[in-house]
């Protein structure tokens, strides 16, 4: 681990998602590396875990806050169904200094069915969203509730979320699978490369710090 | 409390925190007549054997429960007044998630661990307990109810089955056909008669190994000995129906880019002479009508294995799935004895995609919906996939020498006459008689056999490779083997369970399994891959030069037989067929609400939006797609067909379409085929593809073989594959047939409607238009020739009444109207073609997709409802800025019919006046049909 400079935990279904998302790997993560993983994250590495990644993130209890006590949970779908859809995201930088390439407003394909971002309490959430933590809104023009835009009930229209350094960003949209203009039926928006381009790029930006 | 013993059942019950009720399951209960029912709640249960109770609690928070919001019950039963129903696997089916606890939990803790998964039910109010597990909370076909809170021991255990033989030689062919039916090997009396021979010259007793072999390998679905067979048709005697039309086209259009076409799993096309892609589809009909979820899904991992194990392997990079139901708001007590509602069906096969496909990692891309009340015993399931693979790895053989290599799952006695059962009838007794040929798939086993085969082609390690579909080991084994000869020895094969008998080992359709022939000094490196990717592997026999099909079980010898007489011994059927009498037409009622039709349309299951399906299936996993099943900037209305990137690092795109046209075949199979062709090619340049690059797979879903009038169809529907191959230049590159779909109630047998699904793909070399209006003030275009026909049309089904005539197709004009549509592509900013429901339908679809509307006016010329609802063939609605675009097209019908509008409606003029259709009120027709 002393050599890696970034981690990223894609997408894809671990173990099949039985008993739950990202369940199995996680216990294996836990059970084999956990220490080094959290080695890695005390000296500032770079996580990024996306969909199934997030998930993993979460269940591990990396996200929201490295180590502390789970405070937020991916829950089924509020339509009780797998979603896959385009959904409209804002960026907040408030933590995401390295993704001022992003757009701060675009499109991302979504395709999960577990992807509600749930608090357990108040508490963790208003400090994930006092933090700046929330690094990624559902929603056109502010974070929204209504279903499609929000395509799975996530509290506060919470799409991705950062731990309180901006080191670790997990988010359930897929920027990777925008790499190509042809993939967006949006029409061009002035952007000048893909989503998913920006966002790989300031991510491979992140690693340099 | 004492400590816990290792050996002794936990259980653990999961529920949600504040146990919700289960909204879908209440939905179904509804549907099946239960309107009393307050509450159902939907707990998991895992029977755990082997860990300690410190190891319990170890893993409980990280394993079978997140506390934040999971709540546990630990070897008792919730407080519940009312009632519990608890439903558990019958022993044998598979199980993956109790696979994969058992895998990560023994891994860790470096020992033996068995699980077991259940469902518990907590139910409130009054409910017919029978019906209820019968109906919605259970498929008795994989489950059944059990005690709750109770154990079962000897899970999956059989008692030890013994090798029979059976004295042939002297038996009519009356004692014949009875051991034929008693063993479900569904063949023929003369086909009895020649296996009896043949053991009569070899001087031996078949054993149930052997019969079992050749009644698999003799298989309508192995061989297809319908379709090769001799027809009568009228005064014709076609020899081989199959060679002698679609082989036929092919072979003379010989296209040298179809490097491979109809001797492999699937067929092969050259993108670039480095770099091909190859295409399946196939049917899982009989499975998916007694248990949809795991019949799908099943029937998807299937075809994926079938393009893995196409060539030396190829990569799976998308697929599609067409699904034929009844209608789903059908009266229940409609149904016929022993069928499953279609609402099931259909949620079931859904779920089997969805659960497969995303596991798998394959994106979903396109697929459609049929439904008629004549799909209600008999609903169909279509899957097909699309890989891609280097051209070099397009041939393959298994050479003498080569070591047999099994690879994937174990080997249960699960899908037992798979092939024989799906070739017969269904009727009545069908759900007992198949309990085992009915599975349930664990894609996350083919994920990793997926990537293992891949990375033994990329290194070369093999000399061919299949899959083990219908008929298990030995039809992959006998087909890989058949030009050299084979020995297998079955104690090799790893089983899921000891007690199974030989002859089942070699039969057993267990899923996730692939076959390699890999040659003695690789095979090391093949192990050692296997394991990487963590999946079982074993050698279980040798490619020779006997010519003969050997397998052992230990010291006895259980199949000794001919690969001739195996692969070339089955007889020729001769199949009588005839022309069917149409009855005559009515005259189209005048009295028709012309706009109100428009709105019936929209809010037909076939043609309203699939938005309830497809978002359920992830379409871009990969991250190749380009054009997704839906279109338009608000993504509301459907593509035409689908589009991605071949491979990654590649520039290269490949175009799918489909076609399936079952109203039109009432009345003529021949236009049915013809229309089903044209308009899959159609879709194809609608989504960019080039119709002179294209290939085309058929799917056929027929009646009974026994049917003269459904075989006379079928000869229809083959020469209009010819004729419309020859006609576009695009030769089939493979094909399936599904026939004998039917089921006997009593007295009445009931057939499906002959069903043709076409697949085209090509490569797409342009940048293709929006399916929906994109530009407002662009003129609208109607290309093609003026429609004229509505028998056999969505309008008609919708009027419930036979009236008009069918269209006609002229090919010389068709063919000019694809080819100088796919020319001028890059006019357009937008393009759809006109099929189901019209052009109303066509241009409402457009509205719908981005929210523009469209002004138009019906040329005087015309009539408004031919005009409106006619699917008449070769015609596409189109837009763009040019004024001139008849000028553009020289030699093609083209008519400019209006402009879209931002307003946001659909105005069509007519003669009489001016209909008005507001795009809320066609969405909310086009977003009804969902269940």
């Amino acid at each position: 681990m002393s050599e890696i400079r970034g981690l990223v935990f894609p997408g894809g279904f671990t173990y099949g998602d039985y008993l739950g998302s990202g369940v199995i790997f996680s216990f294996i993560v836990r059970t084999g590396i956990e220490s080094a993983l959290f080695n890695f994250i005390e000296k500032k590495g770079k996580i990024l875990g996306i969909c199934n990644g997030f998930q993993i993130l979460v269940r591990l209890s990396i996200l929201p806050f490295p180590g502390e006590k789970p405070s937020v949970s991916l829950e089924v779908n509020a339509s009780q169904r797998f979603e896959c859809r385009w959904v409209p995201i804002i960026k907040n930088d408030a933590l995401l200094g390295n993704f001022d390439e992003l757009p701060n407003k675009f499109f991302l394909p979504v395709a999960h069915l577990e992807g509600r971002v749930a608090f357990s309490g108040t508490e963790a959430l208003e400090r994930v969203l006092e933090k700046g933590q929330a690094a990624f809104f559902y929603g056109v023009e502010k974070p929204s509730m209504k279903y499609s835009e929000n395509p799975n009930g996530s509290q506060n229209g919470i799409a991705g979320i950062s731990d309180p350094t901006g080191s670790i960003l997990g988010l359930m949209p897929h920027p990777e699978r925008i790499l190509d203009f042809r993939q967006y039926p949006f029409g061009p928006e002035g952007f000048k490369e893909p989503v998913g381009v920006s966002f790989m790029r300031c991510f491979f930006k992140l690693l340099e710090e | 409390m004492s400590p816990r013993r290792d050996d002794i059942w936990k259980r653990i019950v999961n529920f949600k925190k504040g146990m919700p009720v289960n909204l879908d399951l209440m939905e179904s209960a509804k549907f099946c007549g239960n309107n009393y029912l307050a509450k159902i709640v939907e707990g998991r249960v895992y029977l755990v054997k082997g860990l300690s109770e410190r190891e319990y609690e170890e893993t409980r928070d990280f394993v079978f429960c997140n506390p934040l919001t999971e709540e546990l019950f630990e070897d008792k039963l919730p407080d519940w007044d009312g009632d519990i129903v608890e439903i558990a696997y019958l022993p044998g089916v598979m199980d993956p998630v109790a696979l994969t606890l058992e895998k990560i939990l023994g891994d860790y803790f470096k020992k033996s661990i068995e699980v077991e998964t259940r469902r518990l039910y907590l139910l409130e109010g009054p409910f017919n307990r029978e019906d209820a597990v019968k109906k919605y909370l259970s498929n008795p076909i994989i489950e059944e109810q059990v005690i709750p809170g109770s154990f079962r021991e000897n899970k999956g255990k059989f008692h030890k089955a013994v090798i029979n033989r059976f004295n042939i030689e002297s038996k009519t062919s009356k004692e014949l056909m009875d051991i034929s039916k008693n063993m479900t090997l569904s063949l023929n009396a003369e086909e009895m008669i020649k296996i009896q021979e043949y053991f009569t010259l070899s001087k031996k007793s078949p054993t149930d190994a052997e019969l079992e072999t050749i009644a698999q390998t003799w298989s309508e679905h192995c061989v297809h000995k319908t379709l090769r067979g001799e027809f009568r048709f009228e005064s014709e005697t076609i020899d081989n129906l199959l060679k002698s039309t679609i082989f036929r086209a092919t072979l003379e259009i010989g296209r040298p880019d179809c490097i491979s076409v109809f001797n492999d799993n699937a067929g092969i096309v050259s993108i670039d002479g480095e770099y091909a892609y190859c295409v399946k589809v196939e049917t899982h009909n009989h499975p998916s009508a007694l248990e949809p979820y795991g019949g799908a899904g099943t029937g998807l991992g299937g075809v994926v294995r079938d393009i893995l194990g196409t060539g030396l392997g190829a990569k799976p990079v998308a697929s599609l799935d067409v699904f034929c139901t009844g209608r789903p708001d059908t009266d229940y007590s409609c149904l016929p004895e022993g069928t499953l509602h279609p609402r099931r069906i259909l949620k079931g096969v859904v779920s089997g995609v969805r659960d497969y496909g995303n596991r798998i990692g394959v994106p979903t891309l396109c697929g459609a919906l049929i439904t008629d009340d004549r799909f209600i015993c008999n609903p169909l399931v279509f899957a097909g996939c699309v890989g891609i693979m280097p051209v070099k790895a397009a041939q393959k053989s298994a050479k003498p020498g080569d070591k047999i290599i099994l690879m994937g799952g174990e080997t249960g006695r699960d899908g037992l006459h798979g092939a024989t059962f799906s070739s017969a009838a269904l009727d009545t007794e069908s759900e007992k008689k198949s309990q085992g040929s009915v599975q349930i798939g664990n894609p996350i086993e083919e994920k990793k056999i997926i990537e293992a085969v891949i990375r033994i082609r990329d290194e070369e390690l093999l000399n061919a490779v299949t899959d083990c579909g219908a008929g298990g080991l030995s039809s992959a084994v006998g087909e890989m083997g058949s030009d050299t000869g084979a020995l297998v020895r079955l104690e090799n094969v790893p089983l899921k369970y000891e007690y199974i008998a030989p002859w089942e080992i070699w039969l057993s359709e267990s899923q996730e399994r692939m076959v390699i022939a890999v040659p003695l000094e690789n095979v090391d490196r093949v192990f050692e891959i296997c394991d990487e990717e963590q999946t079982n592997v074993s050698v279980i026999g040798e490619f020779n030069n006997s010519g003969k099909l050997e397998v052992y079980h230990y010291e006895e010898k259980i199949v000794d037989l001919d690969m001739k007489f195996l692969h070339e011994g089955v007889p020729r059927k001769l199949i009588e067929s005839k022309r069917k009498t149409i009855p005559d037409s009515a005259v189209f009622p005048e009295e028709t609400n012309l706009q109100m039709i428009l709105y019936e349309l929209l809010s037909l299951p076939d043609i309203g939006s699939k938005e309830w399906i497809i978002r359920q299936y992830d379409h871009q996993v990969q991250g190749k797609t380009v054009t997704g099943p839906f279109s338009g900037s608000k993504q509301k209305s459907h593509s035409d067909g689908a589009s991605f990137i071949a491979d990654y690092g590649r520039k290269e795109q490949l175009a799918v379409g489909l076609g399936i046209n079952v109203n039109i075949g009432e009345f003529d199979c021949y236009k049915m085929a013809y229309f089903s062709i044209e308009e899959a090619l159609r879709n194809l340049i609608c989504s960019g593809g080039n119709p002179g690059k294209a290939v085309l797979l058929d799917n056929f879903s027929w009646g009974s073989s026994e049917d003269a009038e459904a075989m006379g169809d079928l000869v229809l529907a083959c020469k209009a594959c010819r004729d419309a191959s020859l006609n576009y230049g695009t030769p089939f590159i493979s094909g399936k047939d599904s026939l004998n779909n039917t089921y006997k109630s009593g007295e009445k047998t009931l057939s499906i409607p002959p069903t043709l699904l076409i697949t085209s793909v090509s490569v797409k070399e342009t940048i293709s238009p929006e399916n929906s209006f994109s530009v407002p003030g662009d003129y609208i275009y109607v290309i093609g020739p003026d429609p004229k026909g509505i028998r056999g049309s969505c309008l008609t089904k919708i009027l419930k009444k036979d009236c008009g005539e069918t269209p006609e197709i002229i090919p010389d004009i068709s063919r000019k109207v694809l080819f100088e549509t796919y020319n001028n592509l890059s006019a357009f900013s937008s393009i759809h073609d006109v099929s189901e429901g019209g052009t109303a339908v066509c241009l409402a679809e457009m509205s719908l997709g981005s929210g523009f509307g469209a002004d138009v006016k019906i040329p005087d010329c015309l009539d408004t409802v031919d005009f409106m609802y006619s699917e008449s063939p070769s015609r596409f609605v189109a837009t763009t800025g040019l004024p001139d675009m008849e000028k553009k097209m020289h030699g093609v019908f083209i008519r400019k019919i209006g402009v879209v509008t931002e307003d946001p409606v659909l105005k069509i003029k007519t003669k009489r006046g001016c209909m008005e259709f507001n795009i809320k009120e066609m969405e909310r027709a086009y977003f009804s049909a969902k269940i």
